[in-house]
């Protein structure tokens, strides 16, 4: 799954760590996500989205082939 | 990793490398192998990973979701990796390839639990969701 989460926090003017901070996550977990490494939660993706003050659909964009799968 | 971290995990480590070092010279010197030294080696090594990676060496701490995914990842993975491992030690040391000219009847078995303790665990862990 793509995502615009690094479009959104630059446009907020968050780092990763404050972002992280933010969501109660690593810096790590948000820098993977970023990078399109792991799939966040539910939970997390829109602790992601209303900390950078836009919807789930806004930020994440689905892929035709279902993208990169956690499991 | 902060510093008092990093010097429990290089006291760690000392103390596996002595246990290590105990064992082979034992072996070496006397011709015994010391099963309590092979143990707690393995126990070391295990503490000083975990410290590694976790900064704990029981490998808890507190964790968000990308920590919870790596270990659940990483137990997947090791466990396979745990069933190739059982099987090359048992056929390696039997030194046979015939399954029927195996005398290590316990080792055998722990191969073959390897084999079904997934499916059994997974059999009784998709109860919860129906």
């Amino acid at each position: 799954m793509e995502n615009r989460i690094k479009e959104f926090r630059e446009k907020n003017s968050l780092s990763q760590g404050k972002l992280a901070e933010l969501c109660n996550v690593s810096r790590q977990t948000i820098n993977a996500i970023e990078n399109n490494k792991y799939d966040p939660s539910l939970q997390l993706a829109f602790d992601i989205a209303s900390n950078l003050g836009t919807t789930m659909e806004e930020l994440f964009i689905r892929s035709e082939n279902g993208g990169k799968r956690n499991g | 990793m902060d510093k008092s971290k990093k010097i429990v995990a290089i006291l760690v480590f000392g103390v596996f490398c002595t246990l290590v070092g105990v064992t082979l010279y034992k072996w070496v010197r006397f011709g015994t192998i010391d099963g309590g030294s092979i143990f707690f080696s393995f126990t070391a090594l295990s503490y000083f990973l975990n410290w590694l990676k976790w900064g704990n060496h029981e490998g808890g701490g507190e964790k968000d979701e990308l920590d919870r995914h790596i270990e659940t990842q990483s137990a997947k993975i090791g466990y396979f990796v745990l069933m190739i491992l059982a099987g090359l030690i048992l056929f390696i040391s039997e030194g046979v390839s015939n399954l029927n000219d195996i005398k290590n009847f316990p080792l055998l078995i722990v191969v073959g639990l390897t084999f079904v303790t997934l499916p059994i665990t997974e059999l009784i862990y998709s109860k919860k969701y129906k």
